[in-house]
């Protein structure tokens, strides 16, 4: 049996086990896990949530709540638009970390390549919801700024405790 | 609510008449507190818990994986890495703290545990610049004769920490720049892995100062990806790339010998897709002179910090496969045991453990719910 065959089976039994997909996720709770799953449970996650928030810009296509939307490629974390932020503020009394890493992720709507800061939310404790973990672009940590295994939140002023993660777009990439 | 006084009395006279003819009546007891042997059985595991929805309290949970039980715990700071000391009397967390619990003023310490009572006997504090990532293997590490203790700091600036284990005391803190992590080597040097492709070596004296350093050049970061989190026998290091190429490096002469590379991967299991992944993907059991991997098929380079179900057994003198275990769960993190008769012990991103009994090649079971977010699995 495939890897992804295995993957998809015990996940399917896990969203079957319990009552809600969320329940299954927090019961996962991990980087990896969301990383590994995530991709795996999206036809039961799209089913269940209809027609669950897109971004209403057809230049900026998907849902900033699913782990799936394009410029979350190589996201490690939670993502703060679960937390009472967006896709690119942090959540209220959360401070932005200045110093970040970076990943490439290409817009499925104009198949152009895009820079995207990782930026942490810093200053509360783990967020603890949406979290997402694809490491698309992601690189050692000898090469630390496209490595997301590391809290960014050394840069917020405070360096601080880590809350969530933003994506935000820094360029076209050349 | 009422109960009748008729209706007591019987159910109490009852009572008494069963509780008379089954059993003698129980002694009053003192209360306890339970105490771990010394030496540590060599079996005895520490799960390095990063407890990813926390982060502020984390855990270090003791594990007794041949029964299948827990023993204990450390309460740790902040992602808190941790190694035991060569000793096994002691074990090192290097732990962050906040003033404010979430906020206010950072403080780092190296905390020195006793591995009996797993209570802090002393402390250090370090420069509040420890790495905070997911628990890297060497980003914490103890000389070989247990002088000193090294602690990885990044802000990102890269540095390492020397913490004098005698003197109780900071010795120095040394510019790693461009490099990351300590790798151990002997009594006074520790390695660092670069982006520039080199290994950097580091030589301290006996007061924990800088004497030299120098820089091999090792891969080319622009052609592989070499995963930093390589296992050790000796002072014999193995880093396998993202497609499973194995970069043994010798580093008990002045500078590293680069042995030769060898594969994971056959041509035909590179048909299959199949390639290392995980976090702490590699194992060695260095009295079997083992190697084990995590292994998927279907392998694309995003997975290369992916779970699986599957590890590979690679004979280290021969460096051929020779077995292929399984789990029910989904492995992350692997540790080997250092003694005769080794015990694979995998960290699964679902918070348990397995268990593999590696005479055998045999999976004996799973430690349930031992944690939250296993980053590492460490042995005496």
């Amino acid at each position: 049996m495939k890897l992804l065959d295995i993957l998809f089976e015990r996940s399917a039994r896990r969203v079957a086990d319990v009552t809600s997909r969320r329940q299954a996720l927090s019961r996962l709770g991990s980087w990896l896990v969301a990383g590994a799953a995530l991709p795996l449970l999206l036809p039961i996650d799209r089913a269940s949530k209809a027609h669950a928030g897109e971004t209403g810009n057809p230049g900026d296509p998907g849902d900033p709540n699913s782990c799936d939307y394009w410029r979350y490629c190589s996201m490690d974390g939670f993502q703060c638009s679960c937390c009472g932020g967006t896709a690119t503020s942090c959540p209220p009394g959360a401070e932005v970390s200045q110093v970040t890493w970076i990943g490439t992720c290409r817009n499925p709507a104009d198949g152009k390549d895009y820079i995207i800061s990782y930026n942490d939310c810093c200053g509360k404790h783990a967020c603890g919801r949406c979290a997402c973990t694809r490491n698309d672009s992601e690189e050692p940590m000898y090469r630390p700024f496209n490595n997301n295994d590391v809290n960014w939140c050394l840069g917020a002023k405070s360096n601080s405790v880590y809350h969530c993660t933003i994506s935000v777009i820094r360029g076209v990439a050349q | 609510m009422r109960i009748s006084p008729i209706l007591a009395r019987t159910a109490l006279a009852l009572g008494v008449v069963l509780a008379g003819t089954a059993h003698a009546e129980l002694p009053v007891e003192k209360e306890g507190q339970v105490t771990l042997p010394f030496p540590p059985e060599p079996h005895r595991a520490y799960v390095v818990d990063v407890e990813f929805e926390n982060m502020i309290a984390t855990r270090v949970t003791v594990v007794d994986p041949d029964n299948k039980r827990m023993l204990g715990m450390l309460s740790t700071g902040g992602m808190a890495p941790m190694v035991p000391a060569r000793d096994q009397k002691t074990l090192y967390t290097a732990d962050t703290y906040w003033s404010r619990y979430t906020r206010g003023t950072r403080t780092d310490m190296l905390t020195a545990w006793d591995s009996s009572t797993l209570s802090p006997l002393w402390e250090v504090e370090i420069p509040p610049r420890r790495a905070n990532s997911i628990t890297e293997r060497y980003a914490l590490n103890t000389s070989s004769d247990d002088r000193f203790v090294y602690v990885y700091n990044f802000t990102p600036s890269t540095s390492v920490s020397v913490v004098d284990i005698k003197a109780r005391k900071l010795a120095s803190e040394i510019d790693i720049s461009g490099c990351i992590l300590n790798y151990p080597i002997g009594t006074r040097r520790f390695a660092s892995l670069c982006g520039n492709g080199s290994l950097q070596v580091v030589t301290l004296d006996d007061n924990g100062k800088e004497v030299s350093r120098h820089q091999t050049p090792m891969f080319d970061p622009n052609k592989v990806k070499m995963v930093e989190r390589a296992v050790a026998k000796g002072d014999t290091y193995y880093f396998t790339t993202t497609e499973g190429v194995i970069h043994p490096v010798d580093f008990s002469g002045e500078k590293p010998k680069f042995l030769p590379t060898w594969s994971l991967v056959s041509e035909e299991d590179k048909k299959g897709g199949w390639a290392p992944g995980g976090w702490q993907m590699m194992a060695l059991a260095p009295k079997l002179d083992r190697l084990y991997v995590l292994m998927h098929p279907d392998h694309k380079p995003l997975n290369w910090e992916d779970p699986t179900t599957i590890v590979w057994v690679y004979d280290l003198k021969t460096q051929k496969k020779i077995g292929t275990m399984e789990a029910p769960g989904l492995m992350w993190s692997m540790h080997a045991t250092n003694d005769d008769a080794p015990l694979l012990l995998a960290s699964t991103v679902t918070g348990d453990l397995e268990v593999f009994d590696l005479k055998s090649g045999k999976h004996t079971g799973t430690v349930e719910k031992i944690a939250k977010t296993p980053t590492q699995v460490l042995s005496h």
